[in-house]
């Protein structure tokens, strides 16, 4: 059976993850075609249901791309997103999402290079921990 | 379904193409729900992609667009043109998939690229159907523009937008705008002058009555929105006012001299000074920093480093002056004063602290009272009664007397003093002094009565009848502690305390033969040495521990050994022999030290069997003194502490009798002069108080009161600053000493002491000596100015806050700050500068003192890429070193003469500007060497000589290069405060940490907050040409937006749907904007959609989904989601 | 502050004296209204809001039945205050839930008198008509609930409640004590000021503090712990996964009874009924596609853990989500666990103190480093 590809959600904040992605493309540093990125304009946008929603279709792994606390274009919604990250993690671990599945991470507009290593990372881990769920359920039926 | 869509991908060229099979995307779109047309085409982005799909929507009657090219922060803008051109909503219509930054750029395989490419396409078409229609919000624009930062850039950008006819509010944190191009010599490759060309420009920015110049200022916080920004700008105190002329004639008389910023700290300023000749403004400015150590460690909070530089410059009487504005007994302080001060002082990190006591001395003993000048205030009809003539009382009376008020002393003795004239031998300090002192206190209106005991001649009562409004009591108090040894009772048994009363008051000079005083403190030493003056053949001071525990005072020990008195230590008294009532001995016992008892000395512990007896006819107690009080003060109806001392609040001095004050002694038992004075100080405000009925205050102000204690900003000390020995006062002979009561201590002479004074570093900046606001005729200095914030209203920034120079200390292997002839780039533009520390001529450097300059060097290194194109510092080129060598090897063929060896070492020569290279060429003509090779290490040889050592790359060999000047080209590097800087704009820096520009090519001078610009330097080196013509282009980008009058904010702000709302005010709470309001009629939150910046905080939280975000709300997340997943 | 008074009563008028206490208390003015549970005409007993003193003597506080959570009814008299003072008799759970409404701006204290009853558990609506129509009185229960014994015939109180660790109610101005109270007594403590002077106005006479209550409320409270912990651990082995999950919820028809019963569940609108959730056909389609098969309704489970990420932080452990339900989901257990975890995680517990601010509600610079663990 073929190498198991993991689905990567990226929910990436406008002014920094989703730059340093523009960045990592106009540096050609190349990652895995895994992570798919939605464009958010602040990580404190991100409504825990689009997380749910995101497992629920499948996601192998979600991650939440904001700016360094402190550097947020928002002032403060990245420290919003980190709580909500905080409290959902323990939703999700319960029903055997494990954390490994869903990260919040920071990553400046500079940081092209730190988006290739991430992204490099969580599939890596992804890989290691199999099927997400609801892909395994799929699998079955 | 009804939508229509459009799906176009881009080969962009072949930058997609070449990894996404752009055809067989645009194949699979087509099969994807409500796609109408499905195209790929070469440049999605240019005239004719553009017109395609204008052509399409009409067409196929598309209503919606999906094109999948390069980021949409690059082209969404364009698209949605396209689109509103072809009469759709371009929010509505709208989407953009990045199939090349985030697809074909980063990824290695053909088939997982465009795998990933069709995913993100069907994932925009998904999403593109639940758009909605949006209108951008039209503001009016503030047609201001803030420019932040005075430098050549700053400057250019505020000329032109003043030319325009809009206003321009340039920002500068220095006294002086021109920033570092002012600094320069020469520009090169034209070579001419940077003032010449500088000046000018300041003089114009400092002229148009277009630009509000705002210098010693900055930005703190920065709030609105492009067009309606709010700024708030801290003016820092300049403690001199707009309406100075710049004459300089306090500069003339300031004491202070600092090491000058402007001149990369090479050449000295005063303390009150503008930075260089052609400053703009020209408005003198104080640098005043934390009140220095010396002055906080007073407890009266005497202007120590006042009286000291006033000595300095042998302005004794403003030293005086300046004394008594807090002591009103400097002479007698400058001779018996323990000084703490001393102990803070920061000179003892270069050598040893400034002899401050004596200098105090010097000044009192060389200037007079009578030209203390008294503060010029209205009678006040109050009395207040003074009980006790000691410090204390003598600090209240003076004090209160100088407001202007009615006040009267009561002495129980038959002269003023207490125990300054009881206790203090007169060879320690002369009753003349003492008398001078307090005669001149009384001269200012005071009336003393003697002779009159406070409890027993008169009482609370009578002061009261008297018409006394307020009574200070400052009646001190001193019971001699009894060594409780036998016989103590004994005939010859005298403790010193009266002792030394007898022979201060009533001139009884009779004494034993041999004489024992037991005790190591300054009473001990005062009883000992007045025992010896009186005609004692022997005296011996009994201590239980060493020297090295004795609480005596350094000198006084010292005074007592040279004058042969016998220190019998490690020995306590056991008895004391008797004959017939007659001391004829005293039985002591020999002492060890054991461990530390809790005052920290080690505990002395009596050797067995080690008792003698001590010869000696009179035996002087002297271990300490007790405060006993409890009868006089409980009869007079005051409540005392279990210590028998007066008990009272120790905020307001007020005792436990409403109106009555106390300080001094009778509060805190034995302790010295100095304390005794700053608690009569206390006493004064609160007495003041007291009767303007103002006691509150005290409450306020401990509630104003900050626990945090805020970081000293103390001059730095100088960096390898010669070390100086401290100044000793002259002694009276010791053979003399006997039998003469003569002062012991003669004093600083003239010389010493403004020798001693110079030592001073002024930690404080400014030292408040109050010359220069004699000298202003404008009356322009205020010294208690303050910082000041305003809020500044504008439409557009321009960040223009330049670069910092690198400071190559820590490349120690060059040898800077070791070597004195190593210069750093700006060290050698000062000094080439006219204005600069040696007028413009190129010298070397005094081996033993930097801040001198001796003579030319007669062959120079010029070391390049100190700090860039170096990973170990910073990696990028920081592009104007190898041009500025070139003109510095040009300056100094030119100014030491054509056979200065001159030598550059270079990686590679980077002339790439107009004229550059031609410049290059016509200083190799000039004859200097060019050596190909980054050097790796300076040494200096015992003559002084520095030798360079590098590879010339050319030759492949090592060479080793003396010569007597070398010159660091430092990198440009970010400013130090770079992220506070980006924090306030809402801006964010590159890898290197320089400003991050919108777009590295289209965009240089806009940043991702919009309404915000770039110039200069601060976005990455740059030399004047382009730092200028960056300038101009962001004076343009913000005259494009007051010329329009009026701008756009994309429509993507929150909205909360009232009839969801449940009015739970948690959205309130995360909104970081106070964008949302509360309804109380319809118990709804409301967002303002004039502050709210679209963050989605409130929607992010908001569980019944009241609070959305246009153009990301749920519903087009959750299709994108599916896109994404689902296929 | 604690003061207790003592309410005596000899057996079968227990509720007529509770009627003289609180009609004295409404005909004192001390409060204009009382907000208690009252026996109704033909069966059941459902909280009533009296004005005039008269009607009193139906109150039956310790009916061992609570039909809906009170934080609502409370909510409801006090989101948009009336002004006139209301004493409110309710249970631990009820109290703690409406501190969180309170958090939430839903309701306010202003104008109550919040009285606490010791509670021993309740029936389930059904059940304790079985119980009533046998002729069982509060008082009975009382008595076999302090005995140990909970039951009745074949049923039992409610799971919810058997797992409760608050028997006994915080953050009140009264407190109706019957756990240790001594028999043919009850105690009535006042906690606050407003108990007390509500409190002295009645000619009750003072009482000692039950020396025997505090060990009895803790041993009752450490055996439901226990019971908890055990209830917890079974759940997590069990539903430990998503699949599971969906098993638990497999019998979910999106009635949304359980969001309507839960106190907690404060939105004026579910998100779930707006348009957010009102999709079109080829949605559905498209959903169906992609896995070739759809169980309707649809967002079941979406629709239950959002439920849980926003109301775990607040869920107070009542049981009348699965006491709501239809189709006999046994919600309680699944929330209960969730809320654990997650109060947890901010050390917070939902109606502990109106002054602790809700988790998600503020925010700290250096805080949850381990979320990212980046240090910058």
């Amino acid at each position: 059976m073929s190498r198991f590809e993991p689905k990567i959600v990226g929910f990436f904040c406008n002014w920094c993850t989703y730059t340093a992605a523009d960045l990592a493309g106009t540096s050609r540093l190349s990652y895995p075609a895994n992570i798919k990125i939605i464009r958010m304009m602040c990580s404190g946008m991100v409504d825990p249901k689009y997380v749910i929603k995101a497992f629920l279709n499948g996601a192998d792994g979600v991650l939440i791309g904001g700016c360094w606390p402190g550097d947020c274009h928002y002032i403060n919604g990245n420290l919003k997103a980190r709580r909500r990250v905080a409290m959902l993690t323990e939703i999700l671990k319960a029903y055997g999402i494990e954390e490994e599945r869903f990260w919040l991470r920071w990553i400046a507009a500079s940081e092209g290079n730190m988006l290739q290593e991430v992204v490099e990372e969580m599939t890596e881990k992804l890989k290691e921990l199999g099927l997400g769920q609801l892909n395994r359920e799929k699998m079955a039926g | 379904m009804h939508e229509r869509i459009g799906f176009y991908i881009c080969h962009c060229g072949i930058n997609i193409s070449y990894r996404i099979r752009v055809e067989e995307v645009a194949e699979y779109a087509a099969t994807l729900p409500g796609v109408a047309v499905s195209r790929d085409y070469l440049f999605m982005c240019s005239d004719p992609g553009q017109e395609l799909i204008e052509n399409d929507i009409k067409a196929y009657n598309l209503n919606r667009v999906v094109v999948a090219s390069c980021s949409p922060r690059m082209h969404e803008k364009t698209f949605r043109g396209a689109c509103q051109r072809a009469g759709l909503n371009p929010y509505n219509a709208f989407h953009m998939v990045c199939v090349r930054e985030h697809a074909s750029w980063v990824t290695e395989n053909e088939d997982e690229a465009t795998a990933k490419a069709k995913v993100l396409a069907s994932a925009g078409i998904k999403r593109v159907v639940f758009q909605d229609p949006l209108i951008p919000s039209r503001f009016k624009v503030n047609s201001t523009t803030l420019v932040v930062g005075g430098g050549i850039s700053g400057m250019q950008a505020a000329l032109d937008i003043g030319a325009s006819g809009f206003k321009a509010c340039l920002v500068e944190k220095s006294p002086t705008i021109g920033g570092h191009m002012l600094q320069y010599d020469k520009t090169f490759p034209t070579l001419d002058c940077a003032a010449c060309i500088g000046t000018p420009k300041m003089v114009e920015v400092g002229q148009s009555p277009n630009i509000d110049l705002l210098t010693y200022s900055e930005v703190e916080n920065v709030s609105g929105f492009i067009g309606n920004f709010k700024v708030t700008v801290n003016h820092k105190a300049r403690y001199v006012k707009s309406n100075c002329t710049g004459c300089g004639e306090c500069a003339k008389v300031c004491p202070v001299e600092l090491p000058n910023e402007w001149d990369e700290n090479i050449k000295m300023r005063k303390a009150i000074y503008i930075p260089f000749p052609q400053a703009v403004p020209v408005r003198y400015v104080i640098d005043k920093r934390s009140t220095p150590p010396c002055k906080l460690a007073c407890p009266a909070g005497t202007n120590v480093q006042g009286y000291v530089q006033m000595v300095k410059v042998g302005n004794y009487q403003q030293a005086l002056n300046l004394m008594m504005e807090r002591l009103p007994l400097p002479g007698v302080l400058g001779r018996v004063c323990p000084h703490p001060c001393e102990y803070e002082c920061r000179r003892a990190q270069i050598d040893a602290p400034v002899a401050i006591r004596d200098l105090k001395r010097f000044a009192a003993d060389h200037a007079n009272l009578e030209d203390v000048p008294l503060p010029q205030v209205p009678e006040i009809d109050q009395k207040i009664a003074v009980v006790g003539s000691g410090p204390a009382g003598l600090t209240v009376a003076y004090y209160l007397r100088r407001k202007g008020y009615q006040v009267s002393m009561f002495e129980s003795m038959e002269k003023p003093g207490g125990m300054l004239r009881s206790g203090i031998p007169d060879y320690r300090l002369p009753p003349a002094i003492l008398d001078q002192e307090i005669d001149h206190i009384l001269s200012t209106g005071i009336t003393l009565e003697t002779n009159v005991k406070f409890g027993m001649d008169f009482s609370l009562k009578d002061l009261r009848e008297n018409g006394f409004q307020a009574i200070f009591l400052g009646i001190g108090a001193h019971v001699p502690i009894k060594l409780n040894i036998e016989n103590e009772d004994a005939e010859g048994v005298i403790d010193a305390v009266p002792f030394l009363y007898r022979k201060n008051m009533q001139n009884d000079r009779t004494t034993g033969r041999q004489v024992v005083v037991v005790g190591g403190g300054n009473v001990a030493m005062d009883a000992a040495r007045v025992a010896l003056r009186s005609g004692a053949e022997k005296v011996s001071v009994v201590y239980r521990r060493t020297r090295k525990e004795m609480p005596a005072e350094e000198e006084e020990i010292q005074g007592a050994m040279d004058e042969g008195i016998e220190f019998v230590n490690l020995t306590g008294p056991k008895k004391i022999v008797v004959e017939n009532h007659r001391v004829c001995g005293l039985e002591c016992i020999k002492n060890e030290l054991g461990p530390a008892d809790n005052s920290g000395r080690r505990r002395p512990v009596p050797v067995v069997g080690s008792e003698y007896i001590l010869e000696c006819d009179m035996i002087i107690p002297a271990i300490g003194q007790k405060v006993d009080l409890k009868p006089i003060l409980e009869k007079a109806g005051f409540e005392t502490t279990a210590w028998g001392t007066l008990s009272v609040n120790h905020t307001t001095m007020q005792t436990t009798v409403p109106g009555v004050f106390a300080a001094g002694d009778a509060l805190i038992g034995p302790a010295t002069v100095v304390e005794a004075i700053a608690g009569g100080h206390r006493a004064v405000t609160a007495i003041e108080r007291y009767l303007n009925h103002e006691m509150d205050l005290f409450e306020q102000e401990n509630q104003g009161r900050k626990t945090a204690v805020e970081e000293k900003n103390y001059v730095p000390i100088p960096a390898n600053a010669p070390r100086v020995n401290r100044e000793k006062p002259v002694f009276f002979e010791t053979a003399a000493r006997r039998n003469s009561f003569e002062e012991v201590d003669l004093g600083l002479d003239e010389v010493a002491a403004q020798k001693e004074a110079a030592r001073c570093i002024n930690c404080g900046g400014c030292c408040e000596c109050r010359l220069c606001v004699e000298q202003c005729r404008a009356m322009a200095i205020d010294h208690d100015d303050t910082d000041q914030q305003e809020v500044i209203e504008a439409g557009s920034i321009i960040v223009a806050t330049g670069f910092d120079a690198l400071d190559p200390t820590p490349i120690s292997q060059f040898g800077y700050g070791r070597y004195a002839n190593v210069f750093t780039n700006l060290e050698f533009e000062r000094l080439s500068n006219a204005t600069g520390p040696t007028s413009g001529r190129l010298l070397k450097r005094d081996q033993n003192n930097p801040m001198v300059f001796t003579e030319p060097p007669a062959s120079v290194a010029i070391l390049h890429c100190i700090g860039s194109r170096d990973i170990n510092y910073h990696e990028y080129c920081s592009r104007t070193c190898c041009m500025y060598a070139l003109k510095y090897a040009h300056l100094l063929k030119d100014k030491c003469g054509h056979e200065t060896e001159i030598y550059n070492f270079y990686i590679d020569m980077r002339c790439f500007g107009k004229g550059y290279e031609e410049f290059y060429n016509r200083v190799q003509s000039e004859g200097v060497h060019m050596i190909r090779g980054k050097a790796s290490q300076v040494t200096q040889e015992d003559s002084g000589l520095l030798v360079v050592k590098a590879e010339d790359t050319l030759r492949g060999k090592i060479v080793h290069v003396p010569v007597e000047m070398v010159i660091l080209c430092t990198a440009m590097e970010p400013r130090a405060d770079v992220n506070k800087i980006a924090r306030t704009f809402s801006i964010t820096t590159d890898k290197d940490g320089f400003f991050q520009e919108e777009h590295p090519k289209l965009a240089p001078v806009s940043t991702p907050s919009s309404g915000v610009f770039l110039a200069g330097a601060c976005q990455g080196p740059k030399d004047i040409p382009d730092s200028v013509a960056q300038a101009k282009g962001a004076a343009a980008e913000c005259l494009a937006l007051s010329a329009k009058g009026e701008v756009e904010v994309p429509p993507m702000t929150s909205f909360i749907d009232p009839d969801i709302c449940v009015g739970c005010k948690v959205c309130i709470g995360l909104c970081p904007y106070s964008a949302i309001e509360f309804d109380e009629f319809r118990n709804v939150s409301v967002v303002n959609n004039a502050v709210c910046k679209g963050c989605g905080s409130c929607a992010g939280h908001c569980p019944s989904g009241a609070a959305k975000i246009r153009h990301f709300t749920d519903k087009q997340i959750f299709a994108e989601i599916d896109g994404l997943l689902l296929n | 502050m604690a003061d207790f008074k003592k309410l005596p009563f000899s057996k079968g008028e227990l509720n007529t004296k509770l009627a003289d206490f609180f009609k004295d208390m409404l005909e004192k003015k001390t409060v204009d209204a009382l907000l208690a549970p009252m026996v109704q005409p033909k069966k059941g007993v459902m909280q009533t809001l009296v004005t005039h003193p008269s009607h009193v003597e139906a109150i039956d506080i310790f009916a061992p039945v609570v039909p809906v959570n009170a934080a609502k009814l409370a909510s409801s008299l006090t989101s948009n205050p009336s002004g006139r003072k209301v004493a409110m008799v309710l249970r631990s759970c009820e109290i703690r839930a409406l501190i969180e409404l309170v958090k939430l701006k839903q309701a306010h204290l202003e104008d109550v008198l919040l009285i606490g009853m010791d509670c021993l558990g309740r029936y389930e609506n059904q059940d304790f008509f079985k119980f009533q129509e046998q002729g069982n009185t509060s008082e009975d229960f009382i008595e076999n609930a302090l005995a140990g014994n909970t039951a009745f015939n074949d049923t039992d109180i409610s799971a919810a409640c058997k797992i409760c660790e608050f028997p006994v109610a915080d953050n009140v101005d009264l407190r109706l004590c019957i756990i240790a109270a001594g028999s043919g007594e009850l105690l009535i403590e006042s906690l606050t000021e407003k108990g007390e002077k509500a409190l002295d106005s009645s000619d009750l006479s003072n009482a000692g503090a039950p020396k025997e209550r505090q060990n009895a409320v803790q041993q009752l409270t450490e055996a439901r712990i226990n019971a908890r912990d055990l209830l917890f651990k079974e759940h997590r082995e069990t539903v430990n996964s998503i699949d599971a999950l969906e098993n638990e919820f497999a019998k979910c028809i999106n009635c949304y009874n359980c969001r309507v019963a839960c106190p907690v569940c404060y939105c004026k609108e579910c998100v779930f009924v707006t348009d957010t959730f009102r999709h079109n056909g080829d949605q559905y389609m498209s959903w169906a596609d992609s896995r070739g098969t759809l169980k309707m309704p649809a967002d079941t489970i979406f629709f239950h853990l959002t439920r849980m990420a926003h109301i775990g932080l607040f869920c107070v452990g009542c049981g009348q989500c699965s006491s709501a339900c239809p189709n006999d989901i046994n919600l309680m257990p699944i929330f209960r666990t969730i809320a654990q975890k997650t109060q947890d995680r901010f050390d917070y517990q939902a109606g502990r103190s109106v002054d602790e601010p809700q988790p998600l509600a503020v925010f700290h610079d250096d805080e949850f480093i381990e979320v990212t663990g980046q240090v910058k």
